[in-house]
C-alpha cells in the first residue's frame, strides 16, 4: 500500500509540472503585455518599458520560466495587479467558501442520489425507475448558470424567502475562526448566524446538487443492479432475510465502494471552484476569483487560480484511488 | 415449423440489430425526433419567422409573450423565438464540429498510445491527464481570454479541452481489442501497423466511439453557452443562447422571460443529445450498460 501510494505520488509530479507549464505558456507567451493594460492607452513607451522591466517581463522567456518555477517552489505565487495582495494569501482566504459550498452540495446530492439510485435498482424498469432515469439525465443537462438564475427568480425575487446572492449578511455574521461559516457559527454558539449561513448556502448548493444528483443516482443504480445479481445476494435471500436487510446490508454495502469513488470525483471537480455557479451567486470562492481575474486581465490571479484548481483535482483523484484501494479488501497493490 | 427455424437463424447485421433495439427505446426515439425538428427549424429559420435576428422593434422592448411574439421580446425589442432559432444554428453546428475534431484527434491519440504502449503511451496518457485535471470550462475560459473571443477560437478551445474523453475510451477499447486473434492473424500475414490499427481494430471499437461522441455534443453545447454567458464566446450581437442569457441576466427582476426561453432551448437540446446517446449505447452495445 505504501509503495503504491508513493508510486502514485511520483506519477502526479509530472502532471502537476505539465499543468504549471501549460498555464505559463498560455499566460506569458500568448497573452498581451499586462503593462499596457495596467497603464492604459495613453501611457508613454518609457513608462511601459519601465513597468515591463519591473514585472520581469523583458527577460528571455526561458529565464522567466526559471524564475517562475523557483518562485512557485518558494510559495510566491505572484501579486494580484488589481488588489496588490499576494495571490497565495487571497487564494487561501477564498478556499473555505468554495470547500463549504462543495461539501454542502455533495452532501445533499449523495443522500438523494444514493436513495433514489437504490430504489430504481430494486424496482428496475418500473415507471418510477424510468421517470428517475430521465429526470436524472435532465438534471445533468440543465445549464447550471441558467438553473441558478431560475432559482433566484423563483425563490429570491418572486417568493423572497431566500437571499439573491452572496455568502452572509453583515448583521448575522459569525466571528472568524476557521473561515468555514457553519463551523464558525457552531463554535461561537451563534445560532442566528448559523441559520443565516444556511439560507445563503441553500440556492447555490441546490444548483450544484441538482446536476450531481443525476450522476450519483445513475451510477448507484447501475452498480446496485450488478451487485443484486451476485450469488451472495441469492444466499441472503435464501436464508430468509428481510428484503430491506438484503438490499441495504448485503447489496448496498458492497456497491458503496465504487459509488464513493464517483462522489469523490464530483467533489474533486467542485473543490476547484464551480466557476459559473460562484459567478451567478457572487459566492466569494476560488472560481469567482479566477473569473474576476480574467475580467481584470490580472494574469497572476488567473495563473495562480488555475494551478490551484488543477493541483487540487489531481490530488483529489489520487485520494479517491487510494481510498478505493483501502476500502476494498479484494484490491491489493 | 421449419420456416420458423430458418427465420431465427437468418443473418442480420450488427447495424440492423442495433436499429431494431434503438426503435424499441421510446425516450431515445423521442429525443431523435426533437433533434430532427430542431435541425430543420434551424436550417429554415429565415423562412419560419417573419422577423430578423437583429431586427429591433422599440415598441416591443421587453414585451412579454404574445401571439405575435410567442416567446416575447428582449431588451432591444428583438423577437426571442427568432433569436433562439438562429442561435440553434450556431449551437448545433459548433457542437457537432467540436466533437468531430476532438473525436478524430482523440481516436488517433488513443489508438497510437494503446497500440505502441511503453513510453509513447506513458507520455500521451500523462498529457491527457494534464488536460483533464483542469475543469474543462476553466481551460476553455483561459484559452478564450488569451486568444480573444470569436467562433473559431471557441471551437478550438472546446475541441482541445474535450480530446481526453475519447482518447481514454479508445485507448482502453483498443487495449482489449488488440488481444483478439484477428489482430494476431493480420500481423502474421504481414499487415502494416497502420492497416491493422485503422482497418482491423478501429471498426471493431466504433460503438463506444459513437456513443461518446453523441454524449460529447451535449457537453460542447453547454460549454459554448457557458463561454457565451461569461462574455467570452461569439462576438455580440450574434444570436447565441449563452450570450442571450448573459445580456438578459440584468433584467431578472423586471422581465424574466428573456432568460427563461434561451435556457430552456439549451436544456432541451442537451437533454435530447444525452438521451440519444443513452439509447445508442443500449442499442449498439448492450454490454456497455453503465452510468
Amino acid at each position: 500500500m505504501l509503495k503504491y501510494t508513493l508510486k502514485r505520488l511520483l506519477m502526479a509530479i509530472p502532471v502537476v509540472w505539465g499543468i504549471v507549464t501549460i498555464v505559463f505558456v498560455l499566460m506569458r507567451v500568448f497573452s498581451a503585455n499586462p503593462a499596457y493594460l495596467m497603464l492604459g492607452q495613453r501611457a508613454t513607451a518609457e513608462r511601459v518599458a519601465e513597468l515591463t522591466a519591473y514585472l520581469g517581463l523583458d527577460k528571455p522567456i526561458l529565464t522567466q520560466y526559471g524564475i517562475f518555477l523557483k518562485q512557485l517552489f518558494q510559495g510566491d505565487w505572484g501579486t494580484s495587479l488589481f488588489s496588490g495582495q499576494p495571490v497565495m494569501t487571497e487564494l487561501l482566504g477564498r478556499m473555505p467558501a468554495t470547500i463549504e459550498l462543495a461539501l454542502f452540495a455533495v452532501f445533499i446530492a449523495s443522500i438523494i442520489g444514493i436513495v433514489l439510485g437504490v430504489i430504481c435498482a430494486v424496482k428496475q424498469n418500473s415507471p418510477l425507475d424510468r421517470v428517475c432515469q430521465v429526470a436524472g439525465l435532465a438534471g445533468i443537462s440543465l445549464p447550471r448558470f441558467w438553473l441558478g438564475l431560475m432559482l433566484i427568480i423563483s425563490f429570491a425575487v418572486n417568493m423572497g424567502i431566500l437571499p439573491v446572492s452572496g455568502r452572509f449578511d453583515f448583521m448575522n455574521q459569525p466571528e472568524h475562526v476557521t473561515g468555514f461559516m457553519i463551523l464558525d457559527s457552531i463554535i461561537t454558539g451563534n445560532w442566528k448566524a448559523l441559520g443565516s449561513t444556511l439560507k445563503y448556502l441553500t440556492l447555490p448548493g441546490i444548483t450544484i446538487a441538482i446536476s450531481s444528483v443525476g450522476t450519483i443516482m445513475r451510477y448507484t443504480r447501475s452498480t446496485m443492479l450488478e451487485t443484486i445479481r451476485q450469488d451472495y445476494i441469492r444466499t441472503a435471500r435464501a436464508k430468509g432475510l428481510r428484503e430491506t436487510t438484503v438490499v441495504v446490508r448485503h447489496a448496498l454495502k458492497n456497491a458503496l465502494i465504487p459509488i464513493i469513488t464517483v462522489i469523490g470525483m464530483e467533489l474533486g471537480g467542485l473543490l476547484g471552484g464551480s466557476v459559473l455557479t460562484e459567478t451567478i451567486f457572487a459566492w466569494p470562492g476560488v472560481g469567482k476569483y479566477v473569473v474576476d481575474g480574467i475580467n481584470n486581465s490580472d494574469y497572476a490571479v488567473v495563473q495562480g487560480g488555475c494551478m490551484l484548481v488543477a493541483v487540487v483535482s489531481v490530488l483529489m483523484n489520487l485520494v479517491v484511488d487510494l481510498l478505493y484501494a483501502s476500502l476494498d479488501p479484494r484490491i491489493r497493490y | 415449423m421449419k420456416k420458423k427455424n430458418e427465420k431465427a437463424v437468418a443473418p442480420s447485421s450488427l447495424w440492423r440489430d442495433a436499429a431494431k433495439r434503438f426503435c424499441k427505446n421510446k425516450t431515445a426515439v423521442v429525443a431523435l425526433v426533437i433533434l430532427c425538428i430542431m435541425i430543420i427549424a434551424a436550417i429554415f429559420a429565415g423562412v419560419l419567422t417573419p422577423y430578423g435576428p437583429y431586427e429591433s422593434d422599440l415598441a416591443n422592448v421587453k414585451a412579454t409573450p404574445s401571439w405575435a411574439h410567442p416567446f416575447g421580446c428582449d431588451e432591444n425589442g428583438r423577437d426571442i423565438l427568432t433569436r433562439i432559432l438562429y442561435g440553434a444554428r450556431i449551437s448545433l453546428s459548433v457542437g457537432v464540429i467540436t466533437v468531430l475534431i476532438s473525436t478524430a484527434a482523440g481516436s488517433v491519440i488513443g489508438v497510437i498510445s494503446a497500440y505502441y504502449g511503453g513510453v509513447v503511451d506513458a507520455v500521451l496518457s500523462r498529457l491527457m491527464e494534464m488536460i483533464q485535471s483542469f475543469p474543462s470550462i476553466l481551460l476553455a475560459i483561459i484559452f478564450m481570454s488569451v486568444f480573444g473571443r470569436g467562433i473559431e477560437n471557441a471551437i478550438i478551445a472546446i475541441a482541445v479541452v474535450s480530446i481526453p474523453g475519447p482518447a481514454r475510451i479508445i485507448r482502453s477499447s483498443v487495449l482489449s481489442a488488440k488481444e483478439n486473434d484477428y489482430v494476431t492473424a493480420a500481423n502474421a500475414i504481414g499487415c502494416t501497423d497502420l492497416r491493422i490499427m485503422f482497418k482491423h481494430i478501429l471498426p471493431n471499437i466504433l460503438a463506444p466511439i459513437i456513443v461518446n461522441a453523441t454524449m460529447s455534443v451535449s457537453g460542447s453545447i453547454l460549454s459554448l453557452a457557458s463561454l457565451g454567458f461569461l462574455g467570452l464566446g461569439v462576438q455580440p450581437p450574434t444570436a447565441e443562447w449563452g450570450y442571450m442569457l448573459s445580456s438578459g441576466r440584468n433584467f431578472i427582476f423586471s422581465a424574466s422571460h428573456i432568460i427563461t426561453f434561451p435556457g430552456l432551448a439549451i436544456a432541451i437540446t442537451v437533454l435530447s443529445f444525452n438521451l440519444l446517446g443513452d439509447g445508442l449505447r443500449d442499442a449498439l452495445d448492450p454490454r456497455l450498460k453503465e452510468a
